[in-house]
């Protein structure tokens, strides 16, 4: 519980209308659709100002109050705002100001409140040249927060690689200093937003996935508009085909045939952006019978896995030339083979994908996840490279592991440019079937760790999980990192790092 | 642990109480989507369909944040305290979230895959949460309960005397109303002691046309909307047998009222309450209007020379979704008459339809929180005057008292109208 004495303290600070410490607000901050624990937050401040944070975080020494932060509210399967300690939430949603968008050097510099749809919207109205690479998930998710989470999107390398394309950051300590990175550390640079490095350490690294400080502004690349995009839609028919489609996408991606944010969904997943849990013909039970998937495949005209992906070019000379690149290397892959434009349409997903994501345009559908079993959904999203041997090996460890415990095995992979995101989802019924999606998460986790595959973001739920096998000299460092920044040990304690 | 028996009975689907956890958050409640706008940049600056959050910009304060406090409140993990009383009230109810809601639309495909109705509904939720806390002898908010009481002695929310209610009416029209007639014009409380000129215009077009109606003199009472709205079934369920009983007594066959309020009562509310058809036909008077002008009885011969929006009453609109044959909304009606009117330009504003903006005087929100009311029915007259028109019409008599306060406060230069005020201009 935080004293009343402290209470007054820090509506001193933000105002007492942006201090919530009734049960009314906290019920929203109270639970999320991932596997997260319920868990009450003690109170909320909503700040607006970096200024603002300073003080706050001094606040928080001087009354040893954890601090959990959040920036709104987007998609969820890594977990939502809620503070697995309670606590005080520092909620940076009213904090979205733009503060600059350069058309001329394609970068934006942006708060932690500022959504994709606001960016996006922005963009699209005032600089039609420049192009956002979004993310799948919500529209409402923090451009900010998405990017030092080492989130990924969907249009071309480097800018869906969303953490690459970051430069220059302001954050405050724990302690209350605020500290710019990069070039912003040298006074007066006009480089801040357009070179990384800087001069001496460059220390941007430390502050994503990690609990070293507040991150109040960022610089963000973004891409521009390219004059010339196709989409192309592959299906790898059996399940037997799983490392044919990864390893084929690795040679598009290294090749720049198709832009680096490619997708790649299972039947199952693509299914649930479609339609819900079919509970009739299975009374209830999963994984969903092997002669029904094949039915509906059938039906809809997809593979077992479907890729799609955008294909950006200056021109259309260049686009029809990597549209013949590709056809040549689909050849070395008998059984892949080239959708049909409208039955790939008539998947949400990739009607999605192609209609929005690809065009620098966040969208929700992909909310249909979470509806598939009944309102949760989970991320769990293993790094794997792009070989034959892991396509088979990641199916195989998510079949058995989800089988196990009465859940369907639903992925999609997301590419990077040497690996890929293995974004496993695992949807459940809330609250019948959260215990047991508790379980079956923690074993996806442990198995695809045990055959090399770590995740690359995970939820506060597990991490403890997966810290305890992290080689000790890194953590070590990490720990003498938070004890030197962060001596009371305020800020979103255990998080990435482990007490 | 308390009890709240009506959350009780919305709050199952498959298991006890997991209704609430299809929220997933999402946000679709608050704000419009890409798809919707079919990728077009419609309505920048208007991206916000819930009225309160587009206010106070914290999702407590939206649809998702009271299915939250709903759960908490039906699974003890707390009070129903005064703030959350608030917030509870603090909706005018106008029904957008459940329109883009997307558990709502995802639940319709959970049977067999076919769409059949969601088990989730937003709204009735709410209205649940309302209903028991009246229960528990929380609700109301004061204010509410202080025009509750109102409606039980005077009949009317408005602390006006019961015999005035037709003071509006020229003494000569009010001395040869009949005691049966075919169509009863149901006045409503709002046009019969604040937006007179409604209620006026009415009885012109009708004495005109002549059609064969009636006013009940002195039966008609309040259509019991706002005790419906804020939980009060006892006394919505005294309004509503009174009313039906007056209409049997007065041997019509058909109820038109001008009243967006009094219409859902009326057409949905009445008689799924009671669970039974009732004996006469309901309408809003844009049917009528639409009707007569079609039929050749009206005919609209003056131009009005006007730039006009329309703003859709939620009320009528997407309140009468999923109604099959019983009801459904009226967005054509007012449009239809509005365009036949010579001279009139009708330009959409960007909200319309499903997806309008609330003016948020409903659900007992204007009683409660009058200058967030008022503030809200501004930026609905802001989008108005953004599409450059010389004037914003409804078909609403609560609509057009906030839009007039919200006028008259901020001096906004722009026009206001019902569609029966223009219909009377233009008569012949």
């Amino acid at each position: 519980m935080i004293k009343e004495e402290a209470l007054k303290e820090l509506e001193a600070i933000v105002g007492q209308e942006h201090v919530y410490t009734d049960p009314a607000f906290l019920a929203t901050y109270s639970r999320d659709i991932s596997i997260t624990y319920e868990r009450w937050p003690d109170a909320v401040v909503r700040p607006r100002f970096t200024v603002e944070i300073q003080k706050i975080m001094r606040w928080a020494n001087k009354w040893k109050v954890p601090i959990y932060v959040t920036s709104g509210r987007g998609f969820e399967g890594y977990g939502g705002p809620v503070s697995p300690f309670g606590g005080l939430i520092l909620d940076l949603a009213r904090m979205n100001t733009i503060h600059e968008i350069n058309d001329k050097l394609y970068y934006v510099v942006v708060e932690p409140g500022v959504t994709y749809r606001q960016l996006v919207r922005e963009l699209e109205k005032n600089y039609p040249h420049l192009m956002l690479d979004v993310i799948g998930g919500s529209p409402e998710s923090s451009v900010l927060g998405n990017t030092i989470s080492r989130g990924v999107g969907h249009t071309w390398w480097p800018y869906c690689e969303h953490f690459e394309c970051l430069c220059g950051m302001e954050v405050v300590l724990p302690t209350g200093e605020v500290v710019r990175t990069g070039s912003g550390q040298l006074p007066g640079s006009k480089s801040w937003h357009i070179f990384k490095w800087g001069f001496g350490p460059w220390i941007d690294g430390i502050f994503s996935q990690s609990n070293f400080g507040v991150v109040t502004k960022i610089g963000l690349w973004v891409a521009p508009r390219p004059k010339a995009y196709d989409w192309v839609a592959i299906a790898a028919p059996k399940p037997e085909n799983a490392g044919d489609i990864l390893e084929f996408t690795g040679k598009v991606i290294l090749h720049n045939i198709i832009g680096g944010g490619v997708t790649i969904s299972n039947a199952v997943a693509s299914f649930a952006c479609n339609f819900t849990y079919p509970w009739e013909i299975n009374g209830g039970t999963a994984p969903l019978p092997r002669e029904w998937i094949e039915e509906m495949k059938e039906k809809h005209h997809i593979g077992e896995y479907t890729l799609f992906g955008p294909i950006y070019a200056d021109s259309e000379e260049a686009l029809q030339a990597k549209w013949k690149t590709l056809k040549e290397i689909l050849k070395q892959y008998p059984e892949l083979y080239l959708m049909d434009r409208a039955d790939a349409l008539n998947c949400a997903e990739i009607a999605h994908r192609v209609l929005y994501d690809q065009l620098g345009r966040p969208h929700r559908s992909l909310w249909g996840w979470a509806h598939w079993r009944g309102g949760g959904l989970s991320f769990y999203s293993p790094i794997a490279p792009f070989t034959k041997e892991a396509g088979l090996e990641l199916q195989e460890i998510g079949v058995k592991t989800t089988a196990k415990y009465g859940f369907d095995y639903m992925m999609k992979y997301v590419a990077g440019l040497r690996a890929i995101h293995h974004v496993g989802l695992l949807t459940y019924k809330v609250p019948d079937e959260l215990d047991r999606a508790r379980r079956c998460f923690l074993e996806l986790i442990k198995n695809y760790m045990d055959a090399g595959y770590y995740p690359y973001r995970v939820n506060p739920f597990a991490q403890d999980y997966l810290l305890s096998r992290i080689d000790r000299g890194y953590l070590l460092v990490c720990q003498k990192i938070k004890k030197a920044l962060d001596p009371n040990n305020i800020l979103m304690p255990g998080y990435y790092v482990p007490e | 642990m308390v009890k709240y028996p009506n959350l009780e009975k919305v709050a199952t689907w498959r298991s006890k109480g997991d209704i609430f956890y299809l929220c997933t958050i999402c946000r679709y409640c608050i704000s419009e989507t890409y798809e919707y706008l079919d990728g077009e940049d419609k309505s920048a600056g208007y991206q916000n369909l819930c009225p309160t959050f587009d206010l106070w910009e914290h999702e407590a304060y939206s649809s998702l944040g009271r299915i939250s406090i709903a759960r908490a409140l039906y699974e003890g993990k707390m009070e129903l305290t005064d703030k959350a009383l608030e917030l509870i009230y603090a909706c005018s109810l106008c029904g957008a979230c459940r329109e883009e809601c997307f558990a709502r639309r995802r639940t319709k495909y959970y049977e067999i895959h076919e769409a059949k109705p969601s088990p989730f509904d937003p709204m009735e939720i709410l209205l649940a949460l309302r209903r028991d806390a009246v229960e528990l002898g929380k609700g109301p908010l004061p204010v509410q309960q202080g025009w509750m009481k109102q409606i039980v002695e005077k009949n009317n929310p408005y602390y006006e005397a019961h015999e005035a209610r037709l003071d509006w009416l020229k003494p000569e029209i009010r001395e040869k109303l009949p005691k049966e007639a075919e169509v009863v014009y149901f006045v409503g409380c709002t046009s019969a002691y604040r937006q007179k000129n409604i209620a006026n215009a009415t009885v012109n077009i009708l004495e005109k046309t002549g059609v064969n109606y009636t006013i009940m003199d002195p039966e008609e009472w309040c259509c019991g909307s706002p005790a419906y709205m804020t939980g009060r079934m006892d006394v919505f369920k005294r309004q509503l047998e009174h009313n039906i009983e007056a209409v049997k007594k007065y041997k019509a066959k058909r109820v038109v009222t001008s009243c967006a309020g009094c219409y859902r009562m009326w057409k949905k509310e009445y008689p799924e309450t009671l669970g039974v058809k009732l004996p006469f036909e309901v309408l809003h008077t844009v049917e009528l209007l639409q009707e007569l002008v079609k039929n050749g009885k009206i005919r609209l011969e003056n131009k009005v020379e006007k730039t006009v929006t329309y703003h859709d009453p939620c009320h009528i609109g997407r309140h009468l979704r999923d109604g099959g044959e019983l009801y459904k909304p009226l967005f054509e009606p007012p449009r239809e008459v509005l365009q036949a009117i010579p001279g009139i330009t009708l330009k959409e504003m960007p909200r319309k339809l499903w997806y309008s903006f609330c003016c948020s005087s409903g659900g007992g929100f204007r009683s409660a929180f009058p200058r967030e009311s008022i503030e809200i029915a501004s930026r609905r007259v802001k989008e108005a005057l953004d599409q450059k028109v010389d004037a914003l019409v409804s078909t609403c008599p609560f609509c057009y008292r906030n839009f007039k306060d919200a006028i008259e406060e901020k001096k906004f230069n722009i026009e206001l109208y019902d569609v029966v005020e223009l219909v009377e201009k233009a008569m012949a």
